[in-house]
């Protein structure tokens, strides 16, 4: 299969699921359609270098991964920006939270826990109960060992559990 | 995953709801006119160029692998300072850019921790050198503002936390590495370290030479000197990290390697991101490149793209890497975008830093 025909199935494919992936770990859908299209072109643009090709979907969704996580990085040098700026910067931090509020209401309590984790716990509580991805898949994601994905895994749910019944104002992200 | 207990299962389910509900509630936008479009905007002599990049630097690597055996074998270190010091300081020729500009110093107000870590290339199968930066309050434990050079030096070397990056093939030669104590003289810096004077893993060179490479550019870069050169001090008295490279040697920010070793062909040093920069002034933007065309373009927010003056393509047959240097002219206060990207946009690098 050649670029443009493994571009256009994984298009198909991945397109779909891929963005929605991107909206859970970056909120914004156009962000989430940049991330998506940027990394098919980073497929195209590669596909004479992949050295296993059955592995496309998943390099495609690791791209996906980090470049939300590059996104993240942005904004929060722009947040810690705003949140010294004074009232105008308040003003425009406050918009955003607003339109996070306009989030189904018999969720909300969960997604905003969910946006409260360390990136990391954030990141595999997507990937496994979202994406449906195995231990082994998220691992290979993320690039980190089976057994930290365990670890991840169990303390966002504990982490999980206490914020969702304790829910504290604002979340510290990590890198 | 762990086997949940019952309430877990029951907030497992619950978040699995909420995660699809959310998900759902989008409709992803038609963009496949436009990813076609993208992709074939992308020439096919600009493909093959880029072929033919990626065999001459592989062909470079070779020689320079060749190279570097052949000086090991002769007892000498891999990395030879004063090529070093000839690379980043003359390629391009006639540049006036320092060795010392060429790192992602953190020495300033408000900037991140710059942090090299191994990662592997999926695409080429190689094992390779990423930079992230790092906040200092995201650290576990986070780093205090006045924590002293040995602190600040020991926990870039120790991010990401140990063992999030091992297993998948990624090796860990510092997974037990210590840092004792940091001296810094006017001509260099010395770490003292503990955990990496043996090889019972057997980490082959390459693993092993990126990791001094990771061990030389974090130290350069938390210190904001790149110029200068690092040795070592190991803890347990012996005088070779892995058993390879002798712990008195001086190592300078590594040269021709690098190109191989480099996860992103164009590195971005200052500002670093998250860094603070002065209202009122231009602002110098350096960095690291291993685009053989000679052509990069720069931009701040949405301004025009404009080219970097680079002196043009580097020498035949040096696949090196190449400092690059260019001014921006003062910008507003706020938070600001920088890229840098290759004439053919395949690649790019964008920076965030705040003016003020």
């Amino acid at each position: 299969m050649g670029a443009d025909e493994a571009l256009a199935a994984l298009y198909a494919a991945q397109w779909a699921p891929m963005v929605r992936l991107a909206w859970l770990l970056v909120r914004d859908q156009g962000v989430a359609e940049d991330v998506v299209q940027d990394a098919l072109l980073g497929i195209h643009r590669r596909w004479g270098q992949l050295a296993d090709k059955e592995q496309a979907v998943g390099y495609l969704r690791r791209s996906v991964v980090n470049a939300c996580r590059s996104v993240q990085r942005h904004r929060k040098v722009e947040s810690d920006y705003l949140a010294k700026a004074g009232p105008a910067g308040r003003d425009a931090a406050t918009a955003s939270a607003e339109e996070l509020a306009l989030r189904q209401v018999g969720n909300a309590a969960m997604l905003a826990a969910v946006e409260r984790l360390p990136r990391r716990q954030r990141e595999v509580l997507i990937l496994r109960y979202y994406a449906d991805l195995s231990e082994a898949q998220i691992a290979e994601t993320l690039q980190i060992s089976p057994g930290s994905v365990k670890a991840h895994a169990h303390r966002g749910l504990l982490a999980l559990r206490d914020l969702v019944t304790d829910p504290r104002p604002s979340r510290e992200d990590t890198p | 995953m762990n086997a949940p207990t019952d309430d877990l299962r029951d907030l497992e389910d619950s978040l699995r709801a909420a995660l699809r509900a959310d998900a759902d509630a989008i409709t992803p936008g038609d963009r496949l006119g436009e990813v076609r479009a993208a992709a074939m905007r992308q020439p096919g002599q600009t493909r093959r160029a880029r072929w033919l990049t990626v065999l001459a630097v592989a062909a470079a690597v070779v020689l320079v692998s060749t190279l570097a055996m052949a000086s090991l074998r002769a007892g000498k270190p891999a990395v030879d300072p004063a090529a070093s010091a000839v690379t980043l300081s003359s390629a391009p020729a006639g540049s006036k850019t320092s060795a010392g500009a060429a790192t992602g110093a953190s020495e300033a107000t408000g900037a991140a921790l710059p942090v090299y870590y191994l990662t592997k290339d999926p695409f080429r199968d190689l094992l390779r050198l990423d930079r992230t930066f790092v906040a200092p309050g995201d650290l576990e434990p986070p780093l205090a503002a006045d924590a002293s050079v040995t602190d600040r030096i020991a926990a870039a070397l120790a991010w990401p936390e140990p063992g999030v990056h091992a297993g998948e093939g990624i090796p860990t030669p510092t997974a037990d590495m210590t840092v004792t104590g940091v001296d810094v003289s006017s001509d260099l810096i010395t770490i003292g370290l503990g955990g990496v004077s043996g090889n019972e893993s057997g980490w082959d060179e390459t693993t092993t030479s990126r990791a001094l490479q990771q061990i030389v550019l974090t130290a350069q870069a938390v210190l904001g000197r790149g110029d200068i050169p690092v040795t070592f001090e190991l803890a347990d008295g012996a005088t070779e990290l892995w058993g390879r490279y002798a712990a008195t040697e001086r190592y300078h920010r590594p040269s021709t390697p690098l190109v191989e070793a480099m996860a992103d062909p164009i590195w971005i040093d200052r500002p670093g991101y998250g860094q603070t920069v002065p209202a009122g002034s231009p602002l110098t933007v350096s960095g690291l490149t291993a685009e053989t065309s000679g052509r990069l373009f720069w931009q701040v927010d949405d301004q025009p793209w404009q080219e970097v003056a680079t002196g043009g393509p580097a020498p035949d047959g040096a696949f090196l890497p190449v400092a690059y240097s260019f001014a921006v002219p003062a910008l507003p206060s706020g938070p600001h975008t920088l890229q840098v990207r290759t004439a053919d946009e395949r690649d790019v690098s964008s920076t965030r830093f705040v003016v003020e």
